[in-house]
């Protein structure tokens, strides 16, 4: 791990991050269809809102009161609650060599910062959350539980650094114990791993998906940037480790570069599609600005506030109180 | 200004080297494994693909660094760009002489003349810097005898001691004339005044020196003095051995009754010289070798001018004369003890008719007195005076009834016949001379005529060859007195002469010098050496950008 990669200060204030709520409204492939609630047994029911009552609606739970001041079509309104389940959020970090690039933000730094703010928004719901690095069989995931952890979160992320080896093997051998079923699983990389290595995660993906766990994808695209970086002339690519060596000449008309991009993207669709992600519903994509310099922080800070906005996945996940 | 050519040549040469190395600028991406799959077709395959060299970073330094050294030599070479000027303005700039020949070594007053000129230097150096203050004051230091030596400041002229050679004010006046070229914008010191300080009398040429003003301090004052002048030897001329050594002693002043001259042979024996009666001024003695060597000799008591009042000459060994003998009967040289074996002649004795090409002097010896007439045959034409004539009696060559010959090619008749033959001829250069045979051994007019001519010959061609020297004078590359080598300038020993002198060291005040250029070239050499320095470093430790 590099030295000058540290965990910095998260550029959301624990304020902001207390407007979410976690809500894992799971998406399950092989039965429900929507936002469903239960109740567990020792748990607490949460009021979520009225909806005119409909035949089969539990009387226990029409709201009188509200329904004299109800004026629709049915005259009667009845409460829904939202289950306060303790959930497992299992987060899967890229660890490779790709994901310490590109200088101006790396992709490391991003999924460190997404890591603490899911992190927080959990264990403030009092769920377990299990850090895992998605590479390097040395690395053992570190569990954290509900609000008492969260004053350690951020030691915890030091660890979790400092524990990281860059490797290029698969480490899911440990997790599957931490992925019981309706355990909410999320995967942060860049998707930049070999053909052999995506066929491999793209089959556990799967695996996971069919015992009720839910998948997430959190996609690192740097490669707005990095096209930035790529002005037109002789070059010479090389790769994070230098394991990559190869003279190009860029045209002026870019059109090499949009070969290049073909190619991640159908690497990328190959991925999805081989692992039944649902690229509205399963994944969340953090693109790079397309600019050479930014700002990492106000750009981590706009990028998460309009994901958490706008993507179907994160308002499943999460939220925010008006 | 070849060299600026040179210059942006290489420059050129070094946009063509850059555009022909392509510079793969390399980036560091995450997605690199991604240019992997580009198509065969789509890498850069090329070998040499003409690359922009404005995208060389080393390029710019290189080229800068080209461009200061072609501004160096601009602003050294060509003229008004030299430099700052710096406007004319009061100062001074003395150039100061000093004489260091070997009459400076005179004593005068209990001090030596050497003495008294450095008082003067330094007088001048002071009245200089005293009337100069506040304002530029710069010297340059020389010191002159048969050479002009350049001093770097004033304690190594003050150091310069007298050398046994000869003056020779032209150096001055030659150096003099220059500062009309050199005394110009790039000097380091202009110069305002010229200060001579020397035993010499100031030269009528000063009058002609209008450019700059010239302070000429003659330090000398008439003193007794007496001693060597010259010393030569003279040659038998048909021995070829030294037959004596004459000796030129020179007055000035009063010279004590008591001296004495002191000859001392090799082997340190006295030896008593022969005076010659006094002409004036100086007077002569002489004395003959017994050997070759060293020969010492010495004047008590010396003159205020110590150079002259010894010296050790060379009596070279005794040869005999050296013949380049070609006439089959070697009986007479025998006779005569000359050398007739190879080497360097001083001598050729050949027959008519014989060409040679050298410039030996030749004795051309006819076929002889065998063929005389039974008449007397009278003389048509002789050169009176010609020393091939001496002593002869050309009554009773006309009764000898000789022959002759005809007249050898490039001679000139001295003795002809009526009956048109050549009987003496010669030939200035190179020397030779014709006579008619060799000396018949006879007690009457054929023999007395025969040997009388041939003796002639011998001493005329003997005594066109220099006399051998006896010593050399010492120079500005041998200056040393050693055995043989002596420093009897001319000149040097006269003490007689009165001083004259040109102005005075109070002359020296503060004069109009002409602006000076401060010259700026070493300024860009050293921005240069540190840029190349710079550019160095960044290649070594800059990373790929300064490759």
């Amino acid at each position: 791990m590099p030295d000058d990669i540290k965990p910095s200060s998260l550029p959301l204030s624990c304020r902001e991050l207390d407007q979410y709520r976690f809500l894992a409204q799971r998406q399950s492939r092989s039965s429900l269809v929507g936002g469903h609630t239960s109740r567990r047994k020792g748990q607490s029911l949460e009021f979520r809102e009225f909806t005119p009552y409909q035949i089969g609606d539990d009387i226990r739970y029409i709201d009188w009161r509200a329904s004299t001041r109800y004026k629709g079509q049915s005259d009667w309104l009845v409460r829904r609650f939202v289950a306060e389940e303790q959930f497992k959020l299992v987060i899967s970090m890229d660890v490779r060599p790709t994901m310490m690039l590109p200088d101006v933000l790396t992709k490391w730094q991003m999924g460190l910062w997404l890591v603490e703010a899911i992190s927080w928004i959990a264990l403030k719901a009092e769920n377990e959350v299990v850090l895992h690095h998605l590479f390097g069989y040395a690395n053992k995931p570190r569990i954290l539980q509900g609000k008492r952890d969260l004053r350690r979160l951020s030691t915890s992320l030091d660890q979790f650094q400092a524990d990281s080896r860059s490797a290029v093997d698969l480490n899911l051998e440990v997790i599957w114990k931490h992925l019981p079923p309706t355990a909410v699983w999320i995967l942060i990389t860049d998707l930049y791993f070999d053909e052999g290595v995506a066929q491999k995660l793209a089959e556990r993906i799967v695996s996971a998906q069919s015992g009720f766990r839910w998948v997430i994808l959190l996609e690192l695209d740097s490669w707005p940037h990095e096209r930035m970086l790529l002005s037109p002339g002789p070059v010479r690519i090389v790769g994070p480790n230098g394991s990559e060596n190869n003279r190009v000449e860029i045209d002026r008309g870019g059109k090499r570069l949009d070969t290049i991009q073909e190619n991640i993207e159908k690497h990328r669709s190959d991925f999805l599609r081989s692992s039944q992600l649902d690229e509205k519903y399963d994944v969340s994509k953090f693109s790079w600005k397309a600019e050479k310099y930014f700002d990492p922080a106000k750009f981590f800070r706009d990028r998460f506030r309009e994901q958490l906005r706008d993507e179907q996945v994160w308002r499943d996940l999460f939220r925010k109180d008006l | 200004m070849t060299f600026i050519w040179i210059l942006l040549g290489l420059a050129g040469l070094l946009l063509v080297i850059h555009m022909a190395h392509t510079r793969y600028e390399p980036r560091k991406l995450s997605a690199a494994r991604f240019f992997k799959d580009l198509p065969e077709a789509i890498q850069s395959k090329r070998q040499w693909t003409p690359g922009n060299p404005l995208r060389s970073r080393p390029l710019y330094l290189q080229l800068l660094l080209i461009g200061l050294i072609v501004a160096a030599l601009l602003f050294t070479f060509v003229d008004g760009w030299n430099g700052r000027e710096r406007p004319s303005d009061q100062g001074i700039g003395v150039w100061v002489f000093l004489d260091t020949s070997a009459s400076m070594s005179t004593q005068q007053n209990g001090l030596s003349r050497m003495d008294i000129a450095y008082l003067i230097v330094a007088a001048g150096y002071l009245q200089a810097t005293e009337a100069g203050k506040g304002l530029d004051v710069c010297f340059r230091w020389a010191t002159f005898d048969l050479a002009l030596n350049k001093m770097p400041d004033q304690a190594a002229l003050m150091a310069a001691t007298p050398r046994p050679l000869g003056t020779d004010t032209h150096l001055v006046q030659n150096a003099v004339n220059s500062l009309q070229e050199t005394n110009t914008l790039q000097s380091e010191c202009p110069i305002t005044h010229v200060l001579v300080v020397t035993d010499s009398p100031a030269p009528t040429w000063l009058t002609e020196v209008t450019h700059v003003p010239i302070i000429w301090q003659d330090v000398s004052m008439p003193v007794d003095n007496w001693g060597f002048q010259d010393i030569r030897a003279t040659r038998d001329p048909l021995t070829g051995l030294t037959s004596d050594v004459t000796i030129e002693i020179a007055i000035y002043g009063i010279m004590p009754d008591n001296m004495t001259l002191t000859i001392l042979a090799p082997t340190g024996e006295e030896m008593s010289p022969e005076w010659e009666q006094s002409e004036g001024v100086v007077r002569r003695a002489r004395f003959t070798p017994t050997q070759p060597g060293e020969y010492q000799l010495t004047i008590t008591p010396g003159g205020a001018y110590g150079y002259d009042d010894t010296a050790i000459i060379l009596v070279q060994e005794v040869d005999k004369l050296r013949v380049d003998w070609q006439l089959p009967d070697t009986t007479l040289p025998q006779l005569l003890d000359w050398d007739i074996s190879p080497g360097i002649p001083s001598l050729r004795v050949v027959t008519e008719g014989t060409d040679w090409q050298d410039d030996v002097p030749t004795l051309v010896v006819g076929n002889g007195y065998e063929h005389l007439a039974n008449i007397p045959i009278l003389i048509d034409y002789f050169v009176e005076g010609s020393p091939l004539l001496t002593d002869v009696n050309l009554d009773a060559v006309e009764t000898l009834g000789l022959p002759g010959s005809q007249l050898p090619s490039g001679f000139s008749l001295v003795l002809q016949g009526k009956n048109a033959g050549v009987w003496l001829a010669q030939r200035s250069n190179p020397p030779a001379a014709y006579i008619p045979g060799l000396p018949q051994l006879r007690d009457d007019n054929l023999g007395r005529f025969s040997t009388l001519v041939f003796l002639n010959g011998v001493r005329w061609l003997s005594q066109s060859q220099p006399p051998v020297p006896l010593y050399e004078l010492t120079s500005p590359a041998a200056p040393e007195v050693t055995p043989g080598h002596l420093p009897f300038h001319p000149g040097e020993g006269n003490t007689s002469q009165p001083p004259r002198m040109q102005g005075a060291v109070a002359d020296i005040q503060p004069a109009t010098t002409i602006g000076r250029v401060n010259p700026i070239w070493h300024y860009f050499l050293t921005v240069a050496v540190l840029l190349f320095a710079i550019e160095r470093g960044l290649a070594a430790f800059g990373g790929d950008k300064w490759h």
